[in-house]
């Protein structure tokens, strides 16, 4: 996974549990996305879009996400984030996506940054976007 | 005594879910799923390889470079 730098202390923080770092749980956490397809490096600590103040929105969590084990099939490791990005919100083309600890853009901490194209949302859709996280050894 | 090593791996998967606006999206089923499996990139491989480690230096918590 495109992890950051801040996104590995941020892992290595809640382990310890020392409070170093916002938590990426349903008050905070949010799902981001940009029309900036920018290389990914691990340094980033924003979308590109923000970053170049061109078209990118971060959308807060819906109601019981994140969530652990979303499924219910004993899949205790793997987390889903999920965030729905209504008719008028993120019009444009998603060619980024990231997780964050805020919904205020350039703000907070990124966990990962990913470089893909979504397709290009309109007006006359909405998108429920979700991203799933799984730890294995 | 000797040490091992646990290296975790971090994987997912980005999913779309794509409603017509009139569409109800939490009883419809979506007109389109788009779906992409990510993975550690081929730096952040480079970066575990060369053994990049964790300090902590006044209860923060610093890769150590």
């Amino acid at each position: 996974m495109a992890l950051t730098d801040v996104g590995s202390n941020v892992i290595a923080s809640v382990l310890l549990g020392d409070g170093s770092y916002t938590v990426f749980d349903n008050t905070n956490a949010a799902l981001g996305v940009g029309d900036d397809n920018t290389a990914f490096a691990t340094g980033q600590e924003q979308l590109q879009a923000e970053a170049n103040a061109t078209s990118a929105l971060r959308k807060g969590m819906n109601t019981g996400y994140p969530s652990r084990n979303p499924d219910t099939d004993g899949s205790e490791n793997l987390t889903r984030y999920q965030a729905t990005f209504g008719t008028s919100e993120a019009n444009f083309e998603w060619k980024e996506w990231g997780i964050f600890n805020t919904t205020t853009s350039g703000d907070g901490e990124m966990l990962c940054r990913v470089v893909e194209n979504l397709g290009t949302k309109t007006s006359s859709a909405k998108w429920v976007f979700e991203i799933d996280i799984t730890i294995t050894a | 005594m000797s040490r091992s090593k646990t290296k975790a791996k971090i994987k997912g998967v980005a999913r779309v879910k794509k409603f017509n606006a009139d569409q109800d999206e939490t009883k419809e089923e979506p007109v389109e799923v788009h779906e992409q499996e990510f993975d550690l990139t081929e730096d952040q491989i480079k970066q575990v390889k060369k053994g990049k480690k964790l300090e902590i230096i006044d209860n923060q918590v610093i890769v150590k470079e």
